[in-house]
């Protein structure tokens, strides 16, 4: 920067070192619009600090990519939650960044600044799938996410829609999907709009994987029982703590029939889920299928999770005779209880557990 | 393994000589590494002298600093994004600045501070001194923190308006 060359002329602040400029301008982010006008140095200063990536704060709290179809054609859509508290640097760097592309990038992205003051500002850009200029505001969020959700309603983008996430390091992820089977048969092999095929489970595996995720939350709307437990036995191996949400099992020729002895397997795959190193998290839920438990399956959980040896946290749906009680066994909580009103609930919960929440993701 | 007891000399940028114990040196990442390079016995009494880019007057105020938090964790916690506030620094933190951070001082022993602290790799020292020039600034109009910052404005009317032009779109 050639008026920094002309160094007589700056003042002693000017002439810190830039990394300490840098860690000063983090202390005063509500500043940095003011600082821009004080002199050429400073702006240019605050201007590179903004730009750039390797800050080490969260400024994106929260990311969500969709996948979805529109008059025929593939779009995705980004929309990133960024907190009041971050919020100027993210707009100075999606200015800085924006204004160097070139098409008019700014017309194309929805700013929704939160009423309240704590609310998050919301920045959602949509565009065809393969357009580059998504890119544009996933190269402004910088390297640190709290969380990421992905949304593949066209149910045959999921491998896509993770490619965005390269270079991202985040823990807690949250997936929906519309339906999981091992349908490698699958009408059109699976690439139809609604199914995604094991080779999506794959991805989901890659992706945890890749990125040493802490969480995983799981929402299918369809999927078969044994697609259903090899994910979770397998997700079980590499994170800590999985909320899994599905409408319908489905897809498999021994399906699910109410009231059958086919639930009777949970238990055993249960135990196996939360004998995996650290895990110590799984919650079910399940409003619109048959409980995820028979009374039989509960019972037996009931007994045997609060002797693992973990200081687990269990919910699932369960039948309704399994019958509304609430004890202690081994430091942890074991209640049976209405859940929304209408269907019961098996909790096994470690006593020290019992501020976490479901907002936990 | 830090012996207490154990000394070390500083040589300063201007010649001095100042003689400190492990268990303040300990919390500088320069110093320290310094000491590890020597590659000697933890009971090898007296160490060679390490020599720090720090004038004596500056060192001075660190080790004084360093004397009154000896007993602070280490490593220094790496703070979350939440914990990134100006507004938190410590009671004692905060008089010590005062003693010499006078208006007619131009911030100058502040900076000299900040340097040492980045220069010595003392992670608290250097974000209390941060926060303390932040605070300086944060709530200021642009010719407040000219001031107090003493910078020239070297901007033309046109380049000022194109600023304030950016500025507002990025303030909605």
């Amino acid at each position: 920067i050639s008026e920094m060359g002309a160094n007589q002329n700056m003042s002693d602040f000017e002439r810190l070192p830039k990394e300490l400029v840098r860690e000063i301008i983090e202390r005063a982010p509500e500043s940095i619009f003011n600082l821009r006008l004080t002199s050429r140095v400073l702006k240019s200063l605050v201007d590179d600090y903004a730009s750039s990536l390797k800050v080490k704060i969260h400024v994106v709290d929260h990311l969500c990519i969709t996948s979805f179809e529109n008059q025929s054609e593939n779009n995705i859509q980004i929309v990133a939650h960024v907190p009041k508290s971050h919020a100027d640097l993210f707009e100075l760097r999606i200015m800085l960044k924006f204004r160097s592309l070139p098409f008019d990038a700014n017309s194309r992205i929805v700013r929704s600044f939160g009423r309240l003051p704590d609310h998050p500002n919301l920045y959602r850009l949509t565009n065809s799938l393969f357009d580059d200029g998504t890119l544009s505001l996933i190269d402004c969020i910088g390297p640190l996410i709290r969380r990421v959700s992905l949304y593949d309603y066209m149910g045959n983008k999921f491998k896509e829609i993770t490619k965005k996430l390269e270079g991202f390091e985040f823990r807690k992820m949250a997936v929906t999907l519309i339906s999981v089977s091992n349908n490698t048969n699958h009408h059109h092999n699976g690439n139809h709009p609604g199914s995604n095929t094991d080779n999506d489970v794959d991805t989901l595996m890659e992706t945890v994987k890749a990125h040493n995720l802490d969480h995983v939350s799981l929402s299918v709307d369809r999927i078969s029982k044994n697609v259903q437990a090899k994910i979770l036995i397998e997700l079980s191996k590499l994170v800590h703590s999985i909320f899994h949400t599905f409408s319908e099992v489905s897809f498999c020729p021994y399906g699910l029939v109410p009231g059958s002895d086919s639930r009777d397997d949970r238990p055993e795959l249960i135990m196996d889920i939360f004998s995996s190193g650290t895990f110590n998290t799984l919650v079910v839920d399940n409003r619109s299928n048959p409980p995820f438990l028979s009374t039989n399956g509960a019972n037996i959980l009931k007994q045997h999770l609060p002797i693992l040896g973990k200081k687990i946290w269990f919910e699932s749906t369960c039948d309704i005779s399994t019958g509304c009680r609430k004890e202690t066994i081994n430091g942890h909580v074991v209640e049976v209880f209405m859940s929304d009103g209408k269907r019961l609930s098996l909790k096994v919960k470690h006593s020290s557990r019992m501020t976490e929440s479901h907002e936990y993701f | 393994r830090i012996y207490p007891l154990m000394r070390v000399t500083l040589t300063t940028s201007d010649g001095a000589s100042v003689t400190v114990s492990r268990q303040l040196t300990k919390h500088s990442g320069f110093i320290e590494k310094a000491i590890t390079d020597m590659a000697v016995d933890d009971n090898a009494v007296p160490l060679s002298a390490v020599a720090v880019d720090v004038d004596d007057a500056t060192l001075k105020l660190v080790i004084e600093w360093l004397t009154e938090h000896r007993d602070d964790a280490l490593p220094y916690p790496e703070k979350t994004d939440e914990e990134r506030r100006a507004d938190d620094i410590p009671a004692w933190d905060q008089a010590f600045v005062q003693k010499w951070d006078t208006k007619e001082d131009q911030q100058q022993t502040l900076y000299a501070v900040i340097t040492a602290a980045d220069k010595l790799d003392i992670k608290g020292l250097l974000d209390m001194t941060c926060k303390t020039l932040a605070n300086k600034i944060n709530g200021k109009t642009v010719e407040e923190m000219r001031e107090i910052l003493q910078l020239e404005c070297d901007f033309t009317e046109e380049e000022l308006a194109e600023i304030r032009k950016e500025n507002a779109w990025c303030e909605n």
